[in-house]
C-alpha cells in the first residue's frame, strides 16, 4: 500500500503548558488521510478542529507528537523549513479568508510564490490559470475588499492552489456562505477533489460532511478524535 | 582628541555597531546556555527566534565593519591636513601609536566576521542546525575582538593631536626608514612581485587539484589553506606598496598603500581593496571549513558551499590583478619601459 | 546541489521582495512619507553641516598656502615688539634664505561701527602695475588737491560695505586719540571677492600711510617674513634664527596651518556635537515612527507567514523598506542641502562659521563634493537608522501565525 499524504500519531496541542491557564485543545490525535480523498473533520465548537488543522498546516507546532506530511515529519523541523514544506506540499483556507484587502486579486493570489524566487512571468501565468478555472478572470484587477464573499473564498482558493500543492486544508469553509455559495463551493472541491487533490475539511456544516464527495468522516470532541 | 566631523563619525558608526554586536553577543550567550532542540517548549521557541536577530545583526555587522573600514583610510586621510606633517592616511595613522593596531584589527574582525557569517548561512540551511551551539559560542568568543577594537578606537581618537608633528608616507614608506613600512618599501619589487605570484600560482594550482577526482580534502590541508590564503594577503598588500602603487602615482617614490583610494586617482584603491578583501575573505573562509573537517549532511553542503567560494576567491582574486596591474601595463604600452 | 530554499535564483528572489516592499510602502504612504521626510531633514542638517566644513576647509587650505613659510616676530617680556631693520640683513644671510620681507601691519578698531580692520602696509605701486593688478576692482583716482600719494590705500569688500554705510566710500578719516587732527586716506580700490575669507576685513595702505596710523618709526617693522624654497630646511631656518637671537620668535607655516585648522575645527566641532544630538533627536523620532507596528500591519506580516513566507522573508522586506526609504532620503537630503549651501549661501549656518565680527565674509562656499563625504553621510545617519531598525524589524517578522487561525 502507498504511504498516506497524510499521518499524525498522538498529537497533542498543550498551550501555557505548567501554568494555572493550561488548554489542551488536542489530546493524542492520531489520523490517517490517503492520496486523492476528501476528509471532513468535524466536531462542536471549541473541539480543537482548527488547532489540529493548523498543525498539520504547519502553522503552529505540536507539543507532542509527530506528523507526516508527505513523508516529512514537520512536526519537529525549524520554522524555515517548516515553512518551505508549507509552500511547497500544503494549501490553506482560513475560515476568515484573510486576504489583503487593499491589494488586488491578481497581486494576492501570487504572494505565496514570491519567496520561491518565481520570475513574474511564470507568476502571472500561474494565476491566471487558476483565476481562469475558479472564473474569477473578470476580477483580476479588482481590490480584495470590493469582492463579494463568495469570490473572495474563491480567491483565498486560488492563493492556496498557486504553489501547486496536493493537499488542501480548509477551516470552516462554509461559515460566512449562504447555502447557494454553499453548493457552489462544494462543487468546486468536487471538481479539485477529480484533479486528484486530497482534501481535508473542517467543518461542523451538514451540507458539507453530508455531501457526496466526502470519503470519510473523522469526529473530533474536546480535543481527541472519537471516530 | 579633536572635533572632527571624522572622528565623530567614525565614533558614532562604531558606537552603533558596538550597541548591536552586543546586544547579538548577549543573545548569542541565552541561545548557547539555553538551546535544546528536543524540548517543543515556549523557551526553544523564543530562542529559535532570538537566531533570526543574531543574523540579521551580522549581515548588518558584516556591511558596517566593510563601510568603516574605508571610513576609517578616509578619514585618516582627511586628519592628515589637521595634524601637521602629515600627508595623507599613513600619517595620521603613525601620528600615535593607536592607529596602525585599529586599522590590523578592524581588518582581522571583518575576516573574522565574514567567516563567522558564512558559518552561520551553512548552518542554516540544515534542517537540525548541527553547529547551532558551536557557532554562538564562537560568537560570543569574538566579543572581546570588538572590544578591543572599540577601545583600540577611542585611544587612536583621543590621542589625536595636532600640535605633535606626524610624519608622512613618504618617510614611513621609504626605504631608507626604520621600521615596518620602511621594510615594506624597502623590499624590492622584484621580490615582492616573485613572492606574491609564487603564492598565486600555488592557489590556482590547488585548485585545479582540488577539482582532479580522486583529491581527499583533510583537515590539514583546509588549515593549510587558510594560512596560504593570510599569506597572499599578506603579499598582495606589498606589492601595493612596493610596485603596483608607483604606477598608480607615476612617481618613483611615492609608495603609499592609501593614497590611491583618493579622489585623485579616481578611486582606484576602492575596488582593488575590496576584490582583494573578498578575494581573502572567501579564501580564507573556504579553508576554515575544510579544516573544520564536517560530515554527514553538513559535509556535503560544506563541499558545496567550498565550492561556490572557491569560484568567487579565484574570480575576485583575478580582478584584483587585473585593477592593480593594469595601470603597470597601461603605462609601459605608453612609454615601453618601467619606472 | 542547489540550496533546498530556493526553487528560483537569489537575484529573482530578492526582487521580487524589493517589489513586494516599494508596495506596501507605498499603501502605507503617508506612514512612510512622514518618515521620509523627518529622514530627509535629518540627512540635510547633516550633510550641510559637513558640506560647509568641507567647503571652508578647502578655502582654508588654498588661503594657508599663500603664507609664508617663517613669519619673524621680536618679543620682549612676552610681548611682540616691532623689530629692527637689523635682524633683516642678518637673517638673509642664512643659508637657505632666498629671501626676507619685512612687513608692517596692525589692527585698527573704528569704535562707531565696533569693527576691526586689519591694516597692511606696503608699496601700492606693486599692485598698481604688474601681474596684480586685477585682484583689485580700480575705483575712481585719487582727487586734485588730495593727493597724497602716501595717504592711499586699498580696501577688502566687507570694509567698502562698511564704509558705504557712513558715507566713507571715497576717503577714510583716521584718527588715533593722540593726534592733533584725522588723517584722510583716499580709497583707490576694492579687492575682488575671490579669497574672500582673508581679505574681507583688510585694508591696504601704502608704506609710509600704514607707519602712521600704526605709528611705527622709520626703520622698524611689525615683523619679517623669510621665504625658504626647500620646505625640508623650514624647521632647520627657524631653528638657527632663534638660537643666534633667542629674542625673536619664529613661526612657521606649519604651525600656523595647524592653529588656524584647529580653530576652526574646533567650531566644526562645536556644531558637530550639536548636531549629534539633533541626529540622536531625529533618529528617536523616526524610530518611533517606524517601529510602532499597526494591527493592519501585525495581521498581514501574520497572513505572509501563514501562507509560507518566513521570518527571514519578512525581514528581507524590513530590510528594502529601510534600504529605500535611506536611499531616498540620503539623495533627497544631499541634494537639498546642496541647493541651500551653494545657492542659497547657507543661511543661519555660515554666521556660525564665520564668526562674532561685525565684518564677516560674504564669500561664496565652492563647491566641494568628494564622495568620501557620501560615505561620511551614510554613516553617520543610515548606519545609526539600520542599526536601531533592526529590532522592530525583528520583532515584527517574529509576529506569531496564532492569531490569523483564528477569529479576528
Ligand atoms: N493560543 C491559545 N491559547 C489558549 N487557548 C487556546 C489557544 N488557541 C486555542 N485555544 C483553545 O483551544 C480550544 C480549541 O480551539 P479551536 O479553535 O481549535 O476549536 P474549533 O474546534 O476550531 O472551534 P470552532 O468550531 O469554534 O472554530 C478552545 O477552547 C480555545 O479556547
Ligand atoms: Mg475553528
Amino acid at each position: 500500500m502507498e504511504d498516506p499524504i497524510l499521518k499524525t500519531v498522538n498529537v497533542t496541542k498543550i498551550y501555557n503548558q505548567g501554568k494555572q491557564n493550561e488548554v489542551v485543545p488536542v489530546r493524542n490525535a492520531s489520523l490517517t488521510v490517503e492520496e486523492g480523498t476528501a476528509v471532513v473533520l468535524q466536531g462542536p465548537s471549541g473541539s480543537g478542529k482548527t488547532t489540529l488543522l493548523s498543525m498539520i498546516g504547519c502553522q503552529i507546532k505540536p507539543t507532542y507528537g509527530e506528523i507526516v506530511v508527505k513523508g516529512k515529519q514537520v512536526s519537529k523541523l525549524p520554522e524555515k523549513f517548516a515553512n518551505l514544506h508549507k509552500r511547497e506540499h500544503i494549501g490553506f483556507v482560513f475560515q476568515q479568508f484573510h486576504l489583503i484587502s487593499d491589494l488586488s486579486v491578481l497581486d494576492n493570489i501570487i504572494l505565496p510564490l514570491l519567496p520561491s524566487g518565481i520570475p513574474p512571468g511564470e507568476r502571472k501565468c500561474r494565476a491566471e490559470e487558476l483565476l481562469e478555472e475558479f472564473e474569477l478572470m473578470p476580477r483580476k484587477q479588482f481590490k480584495v475588499k470590493d469582492l463579494s464573499g463568495g469570490e473572495q473564498q474563491r480567491v483565498a482558493i486560488c492563493r492556496s492552489l498557486i504553489n501547486g500543492c496536493s493537499l488542501l486544508l480548509a477551516d470552516e469553509p462554509t461559515a460566512h456562505l449562504d447555502g447557494q455559495l454553499t453548493i457552489e463551493f462544494l462543487k468546486y472541491m468536487t471538481h479539485l477533489k477529480e484533479k486528484g487533490y486530497t482534501i481535508l475539511i473542517a467543518s461542523h456544516d451538514p451540507a458539507v460532511f453530508k455531501n457526496g464527495m466526502v470519503d470519510r468522516i473523522i469526529e473530533m470532541n474536546s480535543g481527541e478524535i472519537v471516530s | 582628541m579633536i572635533l572632527n566631523p571624522w572622528i565623530l563619525t567614525m565614533l558614532t558608526g562604531h558606537a552603533a555597531l558596538f550597541f548591536v554586536f552586543s546586544l547579538a553577543t548577549i543573545n548569542a550567550w541565552w541561545i548557547f546556555s539555553g538551546w535544546d532542540f528536543t524540548s517543543s517548549s515556549e523557551k526553544q521557541y523564543g530562542l529559535e527566534k532570538r537566531t533570526y536577530l543574531v543574523s540579521s545583526v551580522m549581515n548588518l555587522t558584516l556591511i558596517i565593519q566593510m563601510l568603516m573600514l574605508f571610513l576609517l583610510v578616509m578619514a585618516a586621510d582627511e586628519l592628515a591636513k589637521i595634524l601637521p606633517g602629515a600627508m595623507c592616511a599613513t600619517g595620521s595613522l603613525s601620528s600615535n601609536k593607536y592607529g596602525f593596531p585599529l586599522l590590523m584589527i578592524k581588518i582581522g574582525s571583518f575576516f573574522i566576521y565574514f567567516v563567522w557569517w558564512v558559518l552561520n548561512y551553512l548552518d542554516n540551511q540544515l534542517e537540525d542546525y548541527p553547529l547551532v551551539r558551536k557557532k554562538y559560542l564562537a560568537l560570543v568568543c569574538i566579543f572581546p575582538v570588538m572590544i578591543s577594537e572599540t577601545i583600540l578606537l577611542l585611544l587612536f581618537a583621543v590621542n589625536l593631536n595636532p600640535t605633535v608633528i606626524a610624519s608622512c608616507c613618504g618617510s614611513i614608506y621609504n626605504e631608507s626608514s626604520a621600521g615596518l613600512g620602511g621594510t615594506m618599501a624597502g623590499s624590492s619589487p622584484l621580490m615582492t612581485l616573485t613572492l606574491f605570484f609564487g603564492v598565486v600560482s600555488i592557489v590556482l594550482i590547488w585548485h585545479m587539484i582540488e577539482n582532479i577526482r580522486g583529491y581527499r580534502p583533510t583537515k590539514k590541508k583546509g588549515g593549510l589553506e587558510a594560512l596560504l590564503w593570510v599569506f597572499l594577503f599578506v603579499t598582495a598588500l606589498l606589492t601595493v606598496i612596493s610596485f603596483i602603487s608607483t604606477y598608480i602615482y607615476e612617481m618613483l617614490s611615492h609608495k603609499c598603500p592609501f593614497c590611491l583610494l583618493k579622489a585623485e586617482y579616481n578611486y582606484i584603491g576602492v575596488p582593488l581593496y575590496f576584490f582583494l578583501f573578498l578575494a581573502t575573505a572567501t579564501g580564507l573562509t573556504k579553508g576554515v571549513l575544510q579544516w573544520m573537517g564536517a560530515e554527514g549532511p553538513l559535509g556535503e553542503k560544506a563541499i558545496w558551499l567550498r565550492r561556490r567560494l572557491g569560484q568567487m576567491s579565484i574570480f575576485s582574486l583575478l580582478v584584483y590583478i587585473v585593477v592593480g596591474y593594469s595601470p603597470f601595463i597601461i603605462y609601459y604600452i605608453r612609454t615601453g619601459r618601467t619606472i | 546541489m542547489e540550496t533546498p530554499t530556493q526553487s528560483g535564483s537569489w537575484l529573482e528572489r530578492q526582487r521580487s521582495i524589493i517589489d513586494y516592499s516599494l508596495q506596501s510602502m507605498f499603501r502605507r504612504r503617508t506612514k512612510n512619507s512622514l518618515i521620509l521626510v523627518m529622514y530627509v531633514l535629518l540627512i540635510f542638517v547633516v550633510s550641510s553641516v559637513f558640506f560647509i566644513t568641507g567647503s571652508l576647509t578647502v578655502e582654508l587650505f588654498s588661503t594657508v598656502d599663500e603664507l609664508p613659510d617663517i613669519t619673524v616676530q621680536k618679543l620682549i617680556g612676552g610681548r611682540q615688539v616691532v623689530i629692527q631693520e637689523s635682524y633683516f640683513q642678518a637673517i638673509r644671510e642664512i643659508p637657505g634664505v632666498e629671501a626676507v620681507e619685512p612687513r608692517i601691519w596692525g589692527y585698527f578698531y573704528l569704535e562707531e561701527l565696533q569693527a576691526n580692520f586689519t591694516i597692511f602696509g606696503m608699496d601700492l605701486t606693486m599692485l598698481e602695475e604688474g601681474e596684480y593688478q586685477r585682484i583689485v576692482d580700480w575705483g575712481p583716482a585719487l582727487k586734485k588737491g588730495e593727493e597724497r600719494p602716501e595717504f592711499r590705500m586699498i580696501i577688502g569688500e566687507g570694509v567698502s560695505r562698511l564704509l558705504k554705510a557712513i558715507q566713507m566710500e571715497d576717503s577714510f578719516l583716521f584718527f588715533q586719540p593722540n593726534w592733533d587732527t584725522a588723517i584722510p586716506f583716499g580709497i583707490i580700490g576694492t579687492f575682488k571677492s575671490e579669497t574672500q575669507l582673508q581679505s574681507n576685513d583688510l585694508m591696504v595702505m601704502q608704506t609710509e600711510g600704514a607707519r602712521r596710523v600704526l605709528e611705527l618709526k622709520e626703520g622698524e617693522y611689525t615683523d619679517l617674513v623669510v621665504h625658504v624654497p626647500n620646505p625640508e630646511e623650514t624647521k632647520m631656518i627657524a631653528l638657527k634664527i632663534r638660537r643666534y637671537y633667542p629674542e625673536l620668535r619664529t613661526v612657521t607655516r606649519a604651525q600656523i596651518e595647524s592653529t588656524y585648522t584647529s580653530a576652526f575645527n574646533w567650531k566644526a566641532g562645536f556644531v558637530l556635537s550639536s548636531m549629534l544630538v539633533v541626529i540622536f533627536a531625529f533618529l528617536v523620532l523616526i524610530w518611533d515612527k517606524a517601529s510602532g507596528l499597526s494591527p493592519a500591519e501585525k495581521k498581514e506580516i501574520g497572513i505572509l507567514k501563514a501562507i509560507g513566507w518566513d521570518t527571514e522573508m519578512i525581514l528581507s522586506v524590513k530590510f528594502w523598506e529601510s534600504f529605500i526609504i535611506s536611499l531616498l532620503a540620503s539623495i533627497f537630503g544631499v541634494i537639498l542641502s546642496y541647493f541651500y549651501i551653494y545657492w542659497l549661501h547657507a543661511p543661519g549656518l555660515k554666521e556660525i562659521f564665520i564668526g562674532w565680527s561685525t565684518i564677516f565674509p560674504s564669500f561664496d562656499l565652492v563647491p566641494h563634493i568628494d564622495l568620501k563625504f557620501l560615505l561620511l553621510i551614510v554613516t553617520v545617519t543610515v548606519i545609526p537608522y539600520s542599526t536601531i531598525a533592526i529590532f522592530p524589524a525583528w520583532k515584527a517578522a517574529i509576529t506569531d501565525t496564532d492569531f490569523i487561525l483564528r477569529n479576528n
